[in-house]
């Protein structure tokens, strides 16, 4: 016991550590309540009620609160929006492969040899999200069209006789116009992954006799891997619930899950049905997050 | 008594003179003449009206308030069931909505709308009698839209891709020489409506099972052709105005036409054979307005010929269910906007009406739409 009695100075101490301890645990609430009253106000909430809308029906265009699982059994039953939601995970897909892609080189020549440039690249990669989505999917469309500048250009350079009409209106337009809206997405955390790896270790790399190429592939790019994977899920995830440029640009000639939503709600004025299909997206989209984020975690700690 | 008399205080009197002065101020706010719910007679506002856009014309308002003293707040609304959510949700009383005709229904099953005394809007009797007997803006033999807009579909066509004579047959939609180039917007109704006029049913609003499975069908066989489905009017335009389509079904076809023409356009409409389908909008009183005498005066003044004739050579330039709109509009005017075709299209049209069998004609679609 004697050599555990407890002095007066240690026992300050171990007070002034629990106080210290609690006074960080309260900054840590007191910054954490924003966050938490925004995402409960606009996201639990809105998604509760939408989980409770789609154990409903509607009938004669009023709401029949009785419970049901009618509207899960039709999602799941119905062919139309199996292809729906299957369209979507394709397009999303695609889109992210491809994001991926282009987003390596640009974020490795931000991060490691743009140099004093690096500040004005990493601004000229935000600036689309200065202008709206909508507009920039309208802008788009006047490039693209028979008489836009693309098709315009290529036949005053003599390249084509008759414009492309396959450019808009179009699968092509529809991925054209996701890479360009979702590659910022990509290219910001890539540039962070590629930014945190030092110049001595694939100078060490080297040292070793690995050639540029081999540095790359074996040194930087495995610990560029989260900013990889934080992308490719950004991309993937905007991707699969995309409504916007699929419209504007695709010309609305397939039904992707969106679409199919939209038209639950307007269309049908079946809001419960809209609801379930809502719920459905979102539990794919938070399956993908979690096992994205168990994949996320060893590398990180790695 | 006592017992009051011995426990208030200077501090009670004080509390109890604030309250009352509080209630007193309140009162003052509080209009007693008024009736609670639906005034009947009292002209009171503002009115709020959800519409389709052409309705916040200032000169439109300025008129209503010259008129009656009473403000008119227009939020404009970018389709039907953007208004049935709108109203159905009551965050904001609407007093005034502004559905298609084909949607009279669906407002009022839904609770959402009162029917209409026609003699309280004696502008109907100068307006086209084939909108004013429409029974798709009644619901059980009531009355709960005046119409004020309409317009007809067909074909607007590229006349330097097209001939007029090619585009009186329908079925030249369907012709391989229009691959990917005819441009339509997602109007599930009038497209099934159209396709089974088209297949000769009498009454197309009532085609359902095998008929409308031949419908859909027909329609999937024209998705080649298809250049965009867009989710507005102006997309549908633009297209035919930069040429990536050659034609437009459908979509408010006169007023397609119109809009092509002034962007110098070689464009035109033409009826096919088949015969067109015509669209008409209607304003109606949202159940529980508490302007229920101004709401009235509203539509009366709205569905009058020169309210109407103000809206027709507004922004949108649509046509109005007005007959006597040529008193307010130029011969030029008159013309530019069709109005003098409206016979012509009568004799060759129909005035399309909503489907019997709504959920099975929202399946369709679909189907369609994923094809």
């Amino acid at each position: 016991m004697a050599g555990t009695t407890i002095t007066p100075a240690a026992s300050y101490g171990s007070t002034a550590q629990a106080a210290s301890v609690k006074r960080e645990r309260g900054h840590i609430i007191a910054g954490l309540a924003p966050v938490l009253l925004w995402q409960t106000l606009f996201f639990v909430i809105p998604m509760l009620i939408l989980l409770v809308y789609s154990f409903w029906t509607m009938r004669d265009y009023r709401l029949d609160y009785t419970f049901t699982l009618d509207n899960y059994v039709a999602i799941f039953t119905n062919p139309i929006y199996f292809k729906a939601f299957l369209l979507s995970l394709q397009v999303a897909l695609f889109v992210t492969v491809i994001c991926a892609v282009l987003a390596v080189p640009v974020a490795y020549f931000i991060a490691k040899k743009a140099g004093r440039w690096r500040v004005m690249l990493l601004v000229m990669v935000i600036i689309p999200f200065w202008v709206s989505l909508v507009m920039r999917a309208f802008a788009w469309r006047l490039l693209l069209g028979e008489r836009g500048f693309i098709n315009r250009g290529l036949e005053l350079t003599g390249v084509i006789e008759q414009p492309f009409s396959f450019l808009l209106y179009s699968p092509t337009a529809i991925v054209i116009g996701l890479v360009y809206a979702y590659l910022p997405l990509y290219v910001l955390p890539l540039y962070a992954s590629f930014d945190k790896v030092h110049d001595n270790w694939i100078a060490a790399a080297q040292d070793l006799n690995a050639t540029p190429m081999r540095a790359f592939w074996e040194v930087t790019f495995p610990l560029a891997l989260p900013g990889l994977m934080v992308g490719a899920v950004f991309c993937f995830i905007f991707g699969l619930g995309e409504y916007i440029v699929p419209a504007l640009l695709g010309g609305g000639k397939s039904l992707m899950i969106s679409q199919a939503i939209r038209l639950e709600f307007e269309l049908r004025q079946n809001w419960p049905g809209g609801a379930a299909l809502s719920i459905v997206l979102m539990a794919i989209v938070m399956a993908i997050l979690a096992v994205s984020l168990r994949w996320l975690r060893p590398e990180t700690a790695r | 008594m006592s017992t009051f008399r011995n426990s208030s205080s200077r501090r009670d009197v004080l509390r109890f003179a604030a309250s009352a002065a509080m209630f007193s101020a309140i009162a003052r706010q509080v209009d007693f003449t008024r009736p609670a719910f639906a005034s009947e007679d009292k002209l009171t506002g503002p009115l709020n009206v959800l519409a389709w856009t052409g309705y916040d014309d200032p000169r439109l308002i300025e008129g209503f308030k010259e008129l009656t003293g009473i403000d008119v707040n227009v939020k404009e609304a970018q389709s039907n069931s953007d208004q049935l959510s709108l109203v159905r949700a009551g965050t904001t009383q609407f007093d005034i909505v502004n559905p298609d005709a084909v949607w009279t229904t669906k407002f009022a099953q839904s609770g959402l709308t009162l029917p209409l005394d026609p003699a309280d809007i004696p502008s109907l009797s100068q307006m086209f009698p084939q909108f004013r007997n429409n029974t798709d803006i009644q619901y059980e033999g009531k009355m709960y839209g005046a119409p004020t807009r309409f317009g007809i579909n067909g074909i607007v066509h590229d006349l330097d891709k097209l001939s007029a004579a090619d585009a009186e047959e329908a079925h030249v939609l369907w012709d391989p020489k229009l691959r990917e180039r005819v441009s339509i917007v997602d109007w599930a109704e009038l497209y099934i409506y159209m396709t089974a006029q088209w297949a000769g049913n009498p009454a197309p609003e009532k085609v359902t099972g095998a008929d409308l499975d031949a419908a859909i069908n027909r329609l999937i066989e024209f998705k080649p052709n298809l250049r965009a489905l867009h989710d507005d009017l102006g997309s549908v335009k633009s297209d035919l105005i930069n040429g990536d389509s050659w034609a437009v079904w459908g979509a408010s076809s006169d007023n397609v036409a119109r809009s092509a023409k002034m962007a110098g356009k070689n464009a035109k409409l033409t009826l096919p054979k088949q015969g067109g389908a015509m669209w008409m909008e209607t304003l109606q009183i949202v159940r529980g307005t508490p302007n229920l005498a101004t709401a009235k005066a509203y539509i009366n003044y709205m569905t009058g010929a020169k309210a109407l004739a103000i809206m027709a050579w507004g922004k949108e330039q649509f046509c109005v269910t007005n007959a006597e709109v040529s008193k307010y509009l130029t011969a030029e005017q008159y013309k530019f906007l069709d109005l003098d075709k409206v016979d012509e299209w009568f004799a060759h049209s129909v005035v399309a009406k909503a489907p019997d069998d709504e959920k099975a004609w929202a399946d369709a679609w679909l189907n369609f739409k994923a094809a």
